[in-house]
């Protein structure tokens, strides 16, 4: 029998079994609807941080610290004991990491692969106040990273590269929003060109015998306790200069931050450690690979220095094993449906040969060879699954289409971001795949229908 | 020419071994019609099985046009049931959810007949049992007599040499059995196919060219009728002239 007529044939057995032939595909459906948003998902995940990466990260940057656990997402030292060392430092995530020294710091700056070696501290600042208000706010503050790239929702920045001068500063949309609500100024773009000062301060006990009894002479106790004050705290006037917002995409985690130059943070960091174990000590660094070395070249030399260090492709890395993870797990899932789309397939077809008996004896009486009944079963296998693969494309289509937006929305990506990139010819290699499982599952079905004896199948009952 | 030579045919395995045919040898000439009568059981429609292929016994021939069909592979005797014969059952084993057109569509497929053939050969066969305005009625919606004409109809799209009816009419009331029956005898005469009814129905027995009764799968009696025996001899010595 031709081709043709048993493929035509399998397509009429199954419009005239239609339930069957939908709850059937259901399976095979769903299995297909999983497979290709995950694949979607897992190519979105891939292209957005790629995309992130390339577009806010200079590729040139590396990430220096001591202490391994600075630079390594997955090692924490939490309830560990540790050897102490002078140089060692509580974070604000509660580990304990050994800080870098000027020491160190210098070594690094003498490196001949590195440049612009900068420290990375965060900064906390007592408060903030805006000119012209007497209403005081508390922010992290750190220091201007000029690898990366931000976009301004008001002033401008420099190019990448360059920092912003020492007596500026910038405050994220966000936070300017506040402030507004708060009623120091009346629109966020106000805020530019406004001075804004930050005060830190530090424990007393700096005054000499001295000062103290020459303030005593001047005003009594009173003014000795204004002398501890004025040098227990540090007062600095920036002019902002811009508004950022978020970085081109990625989620919060820098524009959370008031940013004011390297200089300026190291200057008033230095004026809230002195006296204490972590003056002039740095958890982390950013530099810049030079002379057309690759990150991955100097961040071999720098572990052979007893140092830890992170390139731009590192965090990178990181985030391909979480996109990783989840992709497996998401087409584990879909692995899973199949295979009850595979028993599905075997279930019905098994009672479809014995529903059909007649018919199949019939077309033997008639000299239908074996080889191209069990054809005729197995491309009705094959349908089932294209049916049920195509309608899950569909729908995998429509939900992309959906839900994109909806991602963008909520993860607070850039518009015209999408997490879910349909892969078209991944999902046609899926379909084809799910159509040679489906035809290998009405394998024994099919056999079993190609060796059904006529003579028994048309006996009158 | 078929010719039944010697058939045993034996179900099952000793000591539980049931015989159903028991050396069985009888010819029928070409453009006959035979019926095959006996009780149930008694072995009319193993007999039927063997000649058309379906079924081997264990020892014997069956000759049709000097070829042993049991001596065919499995594909030569596929390719003589698709082109050589028609079958027809006493449950019809028409597809209900089919169209008439698509019944007797099928027996073109599976001869491979060439598609620009079919439409002509199905409206023809068709036409034969009078069905033609039903073409594309569903099967299911057709009364049992025409549900017969329609297996009748698939039966000959491809031209048999041979028509095995096993109880034709079994299923029929007496007036459309007569009517199918005409149109079995009709078509033997008119084509010079060879009709093979198996039948417990006396009456239809009657109406063949040879009659061949069987019991416990033995032949009792091969009895050719009169008036069979002068028109086939009358034909025959045409045959030995035209020579």
């Amino acid at each position: 029998m031709r081709r043709v007529y048993l493929v035509r044939k399998a397509i009429r057995n199954l419009l005239q079994n239609k339930s069957r032939t939908i709850l059937t595909s259901l399976a095979v459906m769903i299995s297909s609807f999983v497979l290709i948003l995950a694949l979607a998902a897992g190519e979105g995940a891939r292209q957005y941080s790629n995309h992130w990466i390339g577009a806010n990260i200079n590729p040139n940057a590396i990430y220096i610290a001591r202490d391994r656990a600075v630079i390594d997402f997955a090692t924490t030292q939490n309830n560990a004991i540790l050897e102490y060392h002078p140089d060692m430092t509580l974070t604000r995530d509660g580990e304990i990491v050994r800080q870098m020294t000027e020491q160190d710091l210098k070594e690094l700056e003498n490196h001949p692969d590195l440049a612009a070696v900068r420290p990375r501290p965060t900064l906390d600042i007592k408060y903030m106040q805006v000119e012209g208000s007497d209403k005081k706010f508390v922010a992290p503050v750190i220091g201007y990273d000029s690898t990366l790239r931000y976009s301004v929702a008001a002033g401008n920045l420099p190019p990448l590269g360059t920092s912003i001068e020492d007596d500026q500063i910038v405050i994220p949309l966000r936070f300017a929003e506040i402030m507004v609500e708060k009623g120091v100024v009346s629109k966020p773009g106000d805020l530019v060109g406004k001075k804004i000062a930050l005060l830190v301060s530090r424990h007393g006990g700096h005054l000499t015998d001295e000062q103290i009894a020459k303030a005593y002479e001047r005003g009594g106790a009173d003014a000795i306790r204004e002398l501890t004050e004025e040098l227990a705290t540090k007062r600095v006037e920036l002019t902002v200069r811009a508004l950022s917002d978020r970085l081109s995409s990625i989620s919060t985690w820098l524009t959370g931050t008031v940013q004011i130059s390297v200089n300026t943070l190291l200057g008033m960091k230095a004026f809230v450690d002195e006296g204490t174990d972590n003056h002039k000590k740095y958890t982390i660094v950013s530099a810049i690979v030079k002379n057309g070395k690759t990150p991955e070249q100097v961040k071999e030399s720098l572990i052979k220095l007893g140092f830890a260090a992170s390139t731009a492709r590192d965090v990178q890395a990181f985030l391909f094993i979480i996109f990783g993870v989840l992709e497996a797990v998401v087409i584990g899932f879909g692995l899973l449906v199949l295979i009850a789309a595979i028993a599905g397939i075997v279930n019905t077809q098994y009672i479809s040969v014995l529903e059909r008996r007649h018919q199949i004896g019939l077309m033997k009486a008639l000299g239908m060879r074996s080889s191209d009944v069990a054809k005729l079963f197995r491309y009705e296998a094959a349908w089932i699954a294209l049916i049920g693969g195509l309608v899950g494309l569909i729908l995998a289509r429509i939900t992309i289409f959906i839900i994109n937006p909806i991602i963008t929305d909520t993860l607070s990506l850039v518009e015209g971001e999408r997490l879910l990139i349909f892969q078209p010819f991944e999902s046609a290699i899926v379909i084809l795949a799910l159509i040679l499982i489906a035809i290998l599952a009405g394998y024994m079905p099919a056999r079993k229908a190609s060796r059904l004896d006529p003579v028994q199948a048309l006996r009158n009952e | 020419m078929i010719r039944i030579n010697n058939v045993t045919k034996i179900y099952g395995k000793s000591p539980n071994s049931f015989v159903a045919l028991n050396d069985v040898t009888f010819h029928i000439h070409p453009g006959a019609s035979v019926a095959i009568i006996g009780k149930s059981g008694s072995g009319k429609s193993s007999l039927l099985n063997i000649m058309s292929g379906l079924d081997r016994p264990q020892s014997g021939e069956v000759i049709i046009d000097n070829r042993d069909i049991l001596a065919m592979k499995q594909d030569e005797i596929d390719r003589f049931r698709a082109n050589d014969i028609g079958f027809i059952f006493q449950s019809f084993y028409v597809d209900m959810r089919d169209t008439c057109y698509q019944n007797v569509a099928l027996v073109c497929e599976i001869a491979n007949m060439p598609y620009s053939q079919h439409r002509r050969s199905i409206m023809r066969a068709l036409e034969e049992v009078d069905l033609a305005d039903k073409s594309k009625l569903r099967a299911a919606d057709l009364s049992g007599g025409e549900k017969q004409r329609l297996a009748i109809a698939r039966a000959i799209v491809n031209r048999p040499k041979i028509l095995f009816a096993d109880e034709p009419t079994g299923n029929l009331d007496s007036e459309t059995g007569r009517l199918i029956e005409d149109l079995l005898f009709r078509y033997n005469k008119e084509k010079g196919v060879t009709l093979i009814i198996v039948t417990h129905d006396i009456d239809l027995a009657r109406r063949c060219d040879l009659m061949v009764r069987i019991h416990d799968g033995k032949i009792m009696s091969s009895t050719e009728k009169e008036s069979s025996i002068r028109s086939r001899k009358k034909k025959e010595a045409k045959e030995r002239r035209r020579r």
